[in-house]
């Protein structure tokens, strides 16, 4: 454990929040954050994802557990002394200074010499592409504009971590796009440890070294983008990111392999690395794009609910035969005939595509 | 004075710069512009008429008085002069009633926004609702009780004979009442007191639309809690600080039933000069010269603000 210290930028360690009132805000809360790391908070509001950032900035202090940078205890020191530039979602730019002011503050509340101070603070906006704007004021600067100050000024001061809280809600989607790839160039030129929280799970799935996944106060996974969506460790995080069909039942073991006693009588073939899960009732997620209609009705029968054209697919809504509700996505395919609702279909899942998920972070055993 | 009114955007809402008024249907269409004129002046029309009658005319009238050398009504023999205006620079007594007025003005503005500057800022700040509503309650509960109790209560307090130096002798703490009444110290007590909450009320609205994350930014970049608030919220509320001043302010100079019974015989400003004048020397010439001093006097007071608050508003402030 002691040789991996090096590489941890921030650490939490049973972090926990409460406000009073009986349910924690964060509870019990483990992280480790790895130095150059684009690491996302991710979560629906009220999951705790933003008193997190808090905490690590130091607005908030943990009912319980330690904060540490870089190996040094942090939990208590003050914002100003924790050296983490922060991001807003609203940019929370200082209305009354110019665009230079705005971003000199934090070299300037360093003390640092007034020629520092210039050739750094003209190098932050050359970095956000803003060169020439230095004399205006918030006010006159565009939304995506202002989020790139704000970026600036948080980047200008070296943090060893920036961290950001949802800095790119406020703006539209062709803008956030644009600002999401360059915000990602930015960290990895500047090899800064970047700390992002968002609701966004697109969002944290394109941008993100590695993601949190938070429900309820509660970590539900940490891992890759890839293996977040691929391997989700709990029904909860298979649902939030993306979509995925969630069927649940007792795991039996037969001669023809293991598989998933749905209701109804419908046999769910397995992946026979779910064989020592045998006799357990469990709950597996499919992403959609994994299913198929198969051609020779083997499958779990079922009908389709309702089609939605997506453009590159089409996302159908499918009942299977016991009441489960499945969803299947096809690309789009030219000159097939394709099933509408109503029709008759077998649902084709070819067992890797199964992966089993606890119900909660909590649960016992460890599904992955 | 709407001072709640008070924004920093970049076009100060009636400030000295004409706002750019945005579009306006004016010349569209074959109606003619001056129908909706007209609809704007007969809009206007009875606040228009209003502050004709009872403003201007009175002004006027005053005007007139201060340039006579006495009452025309009853008095035939009346010629203009300025009189008036070379006495009251003349005589270093009105001088100085001039001097204690703006003083007086200066000494209770300040109280006023030492006291409501953190409350306000407080106020602002609170999470809970219902707290805020009560502490609002709280702070503006007094001016629910009259001007003139509230001195009187203030008397009872004060006073040679009052609870404090009653207080205070009875436990052998002090020889001699303290004097706490009738002199300026008292008169700034009791008139402090009565415009708080006038501070208080202007500097909330200010305050609480500066966004807490802002401060919460500078921290991050490396400013102390103190220094977050001298560098982003303290001037950010300019503009709330200059509109409580100039209301408390104008309203301090301008008043008289505070001043006279908490200053008794001791203190002279122009409101109570101009009573003398009306009341005991039947001279309303020189009562109306000196209404035109404290009338400068405001008007020069609100220019300053205007200047200023448009020198903020532009950014330039810092």
């Amino acid at each position: 454990m002691r040789d991996m210290t090096d590489d941890i930028a921030i650490s939490l360690k049973a972090i926990s929040k409460s406000y009073g009132g009986g349910v924690d805000a964060v509870s019990n809360l483990d992280l480790d954050i790895r130095e150059g790391e684009f690491f996302s908070l991710l979560g629906p509001s009220g999951c705790g994802k933003t008193t997190t950032l808090r905490m690590i900035a130091g607005f908030e202090e943990p009912t319980a557990g330690r904060i540490g940078l870089g190996g040094r205890d942090v939990t208590w020191a003050p914002p100003h002394k924790r050296d983490m530039g922060l991001v807003f979602q609203n940019d929370a730019l200082f209305p009354h200074r110019t665009v230079h002011q705005n971003v000199a503050f934090g070299l300037r509340m360093r003390r640092l010499p007034a020629a520092e101070i210039a050739a750094r603070v003209a190098a932050a906006l050359a970095q956000v592409q803003l060169t020439g704007f230095e004399a205006r004021h918030p006010g006159q600067l565009s939304g995506g504009q202002q989020q790139r100050v704000a970026l600036a000024r948080a980047i200008v001061i070296r943090p060893r971590v920036l961290l950001c809280d949802e800095p790119l809600g406020a703006l539209d989607r062709k803008l956030r796009a644009s600002m999401q790839f360059e915000l990602k160039e930015l960290q990895r030129e500047l090899g800064v440890t970047l700390i992002y929280v968002t609701h966004d799970q697109e969002e944290a799935l394109t941008m993100s070294d590695r993601i949190a996944v938070m429900n309820g106060g509660r970590i539900e996974q940490v891992a890759a983008p890839d293996t977040i969506y691929n391997r989700p460790a709990t029904r909860f995080v298979a649902d939030f990111i993306g979509e995925a069909t969630l069927l649940s039942g007792a795991v039996v073991r037969g001669a023809e392999g293991v598989h998933l006693a749905l209701s109804g009588g419908l046999r769910l073939p397995l992946p026979g690395s779910m064989a020592p899960m045998a006799g357990a009732e469990r709950t597996v997620a499919i992403r959609p794009e994994r299913i198929t209609f198969s051609g020779d009705g083997a499958g779990l029968p079922g009908h389709i609910v309702d089609a939605n054209f997506l453009g590159t697919a089409t996302l159908y809504k499918t009942r299977l035969d016991n009441g489960a509700l499945a969803l299947v996505r096809l690309p789009a395919a030219s000159g097939e005939a394709r099933p509408g609702p109503g029709d008759r279909v077998a649902l084709s899942i070819p067992p890797d595509a199964i992966v089993p998920v606890a119900s909660g972070p909590a649960a016992d055993g460890d599904p992955a | 004075m709407t001072t709640a009114d008070i924004t920093l955007d970049d076009t100060p809402r009636g400030g000295p710069r004409p706002a750019s008024s945005g579009p306006r249907p004016a010349s569209s269409g074959p109606r003619p512009a001056s129908s909706g004129r007209r609809t704007a002046w007969l809009l206007l029309s009875p606040a228009l008429a209003f502050f004709a009658v009872l403003f201007l005319m009175p002004l006027a009238v005053m005007l007139l008085f201060s340039l006579l050398t006495g009452n025309p009504l009853w008095d035939d023999t009346v010629t203009f002069t300025l009189e008036n205006y070379t006495r009251m620079v003349q005589d270093t007594y009105y001088l100085e009633a001039v001097g204690s007025t703006v003083l007086l003005g200066l000494y209770v503005t300040g109280a006023s926004l030492a006291i409501a500057y953190p409350l306000a800022l407080q106020l602002a700040r609170m999470r809970s609702a219902a707290w805020r509503s009560i502490l609002m309650i709280a702070v503006l509960s007094p001016m629910m009780t009259g001007m003139v109790i509230r001195t009187f209560a203030w008397m009872t307090l004060l006073a040679d004979q009052g609870v404090i130096n009653r207080t205070l002798t009875g436990a052998g703490l002090i020889a001699e009442p303290l004097p706490l009444m009738y002199n300026t110290f008292g008169i700034v007590v009791a008139m402090t007191h009565i415009f708080v909450p006038f501070m208080v009320l202007t500097l909330v609205g200010v305050l609480g639309r500066i966004d807490d994350r802002l401060e919460q930014a500078a921290q991050s970049l490396g400013a102390t809690r103190l220094r977050a608030f001298v560098e982003v919220t303290l001037p950010l509320s300019v503009p709330g600080i200059l509109a409580g001043s100039l209301l408390v302010f104008a309203l301090t100079i301008s008043s008289y039933v505070t001043p006279t019974l908490m200053g008794g015989f001791a203190f002279v400003n122009l409101p109570i000069l101009i009573y003398q004048q009306i009341a005991s020397s039947f001279n309303p010439s020189f009562a109306a010269a000196l209404g035109f001093a404290l009338l400068v006097l405001s008007m020069s007071v609100i220019a300053a603000y205007w200047r200023v608050l448009s020198r903020v508003g532009r950014g330039g402030g810092t």
